[in-house]
């Protein structure tokens, strides 16, 4: 009786190891996965979409898509030939955001750069090339 | 032994005795003893493999147990210390090109281009917290130029909103929480620690900066000349005051 008892706990205890084992293979299997997920996100850089830029145009939101610009070009990516025209909205903001600044104050020769790069700008802009006077209006450009 | 019949010299293994033929009980109780004994030890045998089998698959459990749980710490470990991990060969790579990076760096504040250089800075893992060597002389413009550029970023925010809502209290906020920074990381005597920090370089790109900031608050804040100049100087509460007052003038 006492040997059947004992041999009843041993199949139990050995049951319960089974269940830990399985327990943890699945934790193990879920934390791999996990870390290569957060190895890919370290190792890869990401950049805003065009659908981003899109939504950040519609809101009139230039200072956003000139952030998004800058954020692609820090992680590589600026030379994504669908981005182009957007990433010419953003470099003619900033540059006439700059101009309007320079020109207030009387400062020729900077505000002069930042005009060449206006220009240079509205021609990356390509079917955008409408929002040039949204943005002059909005910085209050003539 | 001896033959308790004839009395001759008889073996434990021998059934008959070979003097008188009589039957030899020793023998008889031998072989059962024997086979006794062979039974228990059978038993005994039998009971010390199943009590090693069952002995040797918990051991052998528990050791695949331990074995996945150092395997699970380990994996939450390196999980953890991913971005140090990149950041250390990004680091390790850029300490290989040191004087040349410092060249391009040093090309970059002298011609203005601070979105380049803090593009660059980033791009090479070359970071604040990390700065040894040759890139030591750069840790005050690590971050000047970040909340510069910072700054410049919320203001252009500011002014293309569309609409003048409360909620555009906000990109103000914003544009006085990144100047406060900015004011900052300008004072070249917190990094007076690092070698070179106050170089002539460093205090003309702080100085470049600090006039962008001054032009930007005066044309896009409506700050005076004078209110522009001055605002370094004056407390983090002031400064967001005046700058909130100018701007909700200005609407």
């Amino acid at each position: 009786m006492v040997n059947k008892i004992k041999e009843q706990m041993s199949d139990a205890k050995t049951w319960v190891l089974n269940g830990i084992i399985i327990l943890l293979a699945i934790v193990m299997i879920a934390s791999l996965w996990m870390l290569i997920e957060e190895f890919q996100y370290a190792f890869t850089s990401y950049y805003n979409t065009e659908s981003s830029f899109v939504y950040a145009m519609e809101a009139e939101d230039y200072g956003r898509v000139v952030s998004m610009y800058h954020d692609n070009v820090q992680n590589g990516y600026e030379d994504k030939k669908d981005l182009q025209e957007y990433y010419g909205v953003a470099k003619y903001y900033e540059a006439a955001f700059l101009y309007h600044m320079y020109a207030e104050v009387g400062d020729t020769i900077r505000a002069d750069i930042q005009k060449s790069a206006m220009e240079e700008a509205a021609l990356q802009m390509g079917d955008f090339a409408f929002l040039r006077s949204q943005i002059d209006e909005k910085l209050g450009l003539k | 032994m001896k033959c308790e019949f004839c009395g001759a010299d008889l073996s434990l293994e021998a059934e008959y005795c070979a003097s008188c033929g009589q039957l030899n009980k020793h023998a008889q109780q031998h072989v059962r003893d024997m086979k006794r004994y062979h039974g228990e030890f059978e038993n005994t045998k039998k009971g010390v493999y199943t009590a090693t089998k069952k002995y040797t698959q918990i051991t052998v459990r528990m050791v695949v147990i331990a074995i996945m749980v150092i395997a699970i710490g380990l994996i939450w470990l390196l999980y953890n210390q991913a971005y140090d991990i990149r950041r250390s060969i990004k680091q390790g790579a850029a300490s290989r090109k040191e004087e040349e990076y410092s060249i391009i760096m040093d090309n970059y504040l002298k011609e203005e281009k601070f979105r380049e250089f803090s593009n660059f800075c980033t791009q090479k893992g070359i970071e604040y917290y990390y700065a040894d060597g040759a890139f030591e002389k750069f840790v005050p413009m690590y971050n000047a130029v970040y909340y510069y550029l910072y700054t410049l970023d919320s203001m252009m925010d500011l002014v293309s909103i569309v609409e003048k809502e409360e909620g555009n209290e906000r990109y103000v906020e914003n544009v006085c929480e990144y100047l406060n920074y900015f004011y900052q990381y300008c004072d070249l005597e917190n990094f007076s620690y690092y070698a070179n920090a106050k170089r002539q370089e460093n205090m003309d790109a702080i100085a470049a900066m600090n006039n962008n900031i001054e032009i930007m608050l005066q044309v896009y804040c409506g700050l005076t000349e004078e209110e522009a100049a001055s605002l370094k100087g004056l407390s983090e509460a002031k400064r967001t005051v005046l700058i909130e007052e100018k701007m909700g003038n200005g609407q």
